[in-house]
């Protein structure tokens, strides 16, 4: 093969890479530029009846370990009695590329409440197992509960 | 995929060792057949958890098998413009890759925080093992460009080279003049296959029994934050932390080597106890010596090395840090990390070398873990600000004891002192009390065992990620 034709194979190929980057970057942008009120609304809408509570920013921080200065607005629900693993969790970041590290604290969190409740609460132990985490452009969702797929469809639409 | 996954050793594992043993070792006894096998196994167990990310892998595989053929074809030619001009290419294109999906969030996010701007940055997913397959690729083209190596022809040989599952997402980083031979001629054979078994139960019972463990101590103590935290409490975290990571990433390299050496490759090692290194200097001898190695070989000695005057030797050690702590992730506080390391590194070499000759060596040891303990601090922490919290706490700057300190040692204070024993080489010294004959034994009933309690420990866990993963 001579030169000139392995440079344009490589030419070609740096091509593919920029249309490939184009196209993850679709796949991985989205998000919203709506603030965490709006898109809380129909999501707690899905709570009405539950055993969940609205908690603070602080709770969040609390149970997850979030830096607080890295968020643009939390929504949180938790049930109020200690056997009960339901929650949801809406985050929305300052920045996008941050929402993979919260993810990783969300599944710590997922991962020491099934350590919790595998041996004696074998219900909220399949809960968990079955619990949501996914990000969308600069929010994170999370949640563990009965309705769980309901409530991921009311966040997404939300965006 | 993790090794420490019971996909991988339930299903994976077993299929692609029946395949590459049936059909490339018995059936065909052919080397290209082997790589083949290996290779397309490598490709699934990399697009097992990030399919998106195996087209990058491959595009970046066809580039550099070209760009090597090229600059052996301009070589060949006589054409050393040519051959300078592929080179450049490929090291803008792998480091441009590299700095594009690893660094750009950090880039602009760094740029707005200076400028107050507000500029939004494409941002990706880190892609698992970028900065280890980059520096893979990275060995070949610096050394096929120096001469040192012959190009590899062969596209599934080079792509195997680059994608070889053992050590692909966490290393060692192993360098191609490392394993050129091995890519074409390999023999398997069952002391090899008997010694990888056990190496790879040895690094996933670390992984497991200890970095697991540990790391949640850590982290219930860094969620709690620094309000509640003594200065015990403090302490005690770090310590845990510092046993986490090296369990975590020496018990990773454990696997690799182990499963390297079952499919009949031999890998250089990657640890040799860190944690009873003397000096700074003694430490960076021991861990991640693949990387160490890397950057000298191919930054710090093209730098000039320890040949030019004082001043420059400082500098060239100061880039080499800068950029070890900035390989390790796109913050500050890595770069900051690389910085402290740079700085004692230098201190010992110019500063205190005669002072420390003159210290008993178990203080040397003891200093040498502070500074480690606190490197880890920096390395650790979400954000700079947080590390000097962290710090402040452990150096004073709260109460001495507090209930939770008692009780997080209490409750864990026998994995913490066996953790503590086992990286050290002091239980090989423990067994040598013992007759060859007991030994072997003793091997005999303890990886069965191991393995089996690994096995318990991670049908226990449903998530285990390793450290050097992010990386």
């Amino acid at each position: 093969m001579t030169d000139k034709k392995y440079i344009w194979i490589e030419i070609g190929l740096v091509v593919i890479l920029i249309v490939y980057i184009i196209f993850i970057n679709g796949f991985y942008s989205g998000g919203t530029d709506k603030s965490i009120a709006e898109v809380s609304k129909p999501v707690t809408a899905t709570l009405k009846g539950s055993t969940l509570s609205k908690k603070t920013n602080g709770d969040a921080v609390k149970a997850f370990g979030f830096e607080l200065d890295k968020t643009d607005g939390i929504m949180y629900y938790a049930a109020d009695n200690v056997m009960d693993v339901s929650e949801v969790l809406i985050v929305k970041l300052k920045d996008k590329t941050d929402a993979p590290d919260f993810e990783e604290k969300i599944r710590e969190r997922v991962t020491n409440q099934e350590n919790l409740y595998k041996g004696y609460a074998p219900k909220q132990y399949s809960l968990l197992q079955n619990s949501i985490v996914a990000s969308s452009g600069n929010t994170v969702f999370y949640c563990t509960s009965k309705t769980a797929n309901a409530i991921y469809e009311a966040y997404k639409n939300a965006l | 995929m993790v090794f420490s996954s019971t996909t991988f050793l339930i299903a994976f594992l077993p299929v692609t060792l029946i395949a590459y043993y049936v059909i490339g070792v018995k059936l065909t006894k052919n080397i290209t057949v082997k790589n083949i096998i290996l290779l397309l196994a490598s490709l699934v167990f990399y697009a097992w958890g990030e399919p998106l990310y195996i087209v990058l892998m491959v595009i970046s595989i066809l580039f550099n098998y070209t760009v090597g053929r090229a600059m052996a074809s301009s070589r060949e030619t006589g054409n050393s413009k040519r051959v300078k001009a592929q080179f450049i290419f490929a090291i803008v294109f792998n480091l441009g890759m590299l700095g594009f999906f690893k660094y750009i969030g950090f880039l602009f996010g760094t740029v707005n925080s200076v400028f107050g701007t507000d500029i939004q940055s494409l941002a990706f997913p880190l892609p698992v093992g970028i900065s280890f397959y980059t520096f893979q690729i990275l060995s070949y083209i610096i050394d096929l460009y120096r001469g040192n190596i012959e190009v590899q022809k062969n596209p599934i040989s080079f792509a195997l080279y680059i994608s070889l599952f053992p050590q692909l997402i966490a290393g060692p980083i192993v360098k191609y003049k490392d394993i050129a031979k091995q890519l074409s001629f390999r023999k398997e054979n069952a002391d090899d296959f008997s010694r990888g078994i056990t190496r790879f139960t040895v690094g996933l019972a670390k992984k497991l029994i200890f970095a697991n463990t540990l790391g949640a101590v850590y982290t219930i103590i860094q969620n709690g934050g620094t309000k509640d935290l003594s200065v015990v409490g403090a302490w005690i975290g770090i310590i845990c932390y510092t046993l986490q990571i090296y369990f975590d990433f020496s018990g990773y390299s454990d696997m690799a080597i182990g499963l390297g050496g079952m499919f009949g490759f031999r890998f250089n090692e990657n640890f040799r106890y860190p944690y009873i290194a003397a000096s700074v200097t003694d430490f960076w001898r021991r861990w991640h010596i693949s990387l160490s190695t890397w950057f000298k070989e191919y930054v710090y000695i093209p730098l000039g090395g320890n040949r030019r005057k004082t001043p420059r030797v400082i500098l060239n050690l100061m880039i080499v840090w800068m950029l070890t702590g900035l390989w390790h992730g796109a913050a500050w506080n890595f770069v900051l990390w690389g910085v402290f390391y740079g700085v004692l590194l230098i201190l010992e070499k110019y500063v205190l070398a005669g002072a420390l000759e003159k210290i008993p060596t178990p203080v040397r040891y003891i200093l040498t873990m502070l500074c480690v303990m606190v490197g880890w601090v920096l390395f650790s922490s979400p954000s700079l600000a947080a590390a000097g919290e962290y710090l402040g706490v452990m150096f004073g700057g709260a109460e001495f004891i507090n209930s939770q300190a008692i009780y997080i040692f209490s409750a864990n204070f026998i994995v913490i002192i066996l953790g503590a024993f086992c990286a050290t080489p002091l239980y090989r010294k423990a067994l040598r009390s013992f007759s060859i004959q007991t030994i072997g034994k003793l091997k005999m009933a303890a990886y069965p065992l191991l393995f089996i309690l690994c096995m318990i420990f991670m049908i226990s866990e449903t998530y285990n990620p390793f450290l050097y993963f992010r990386f």
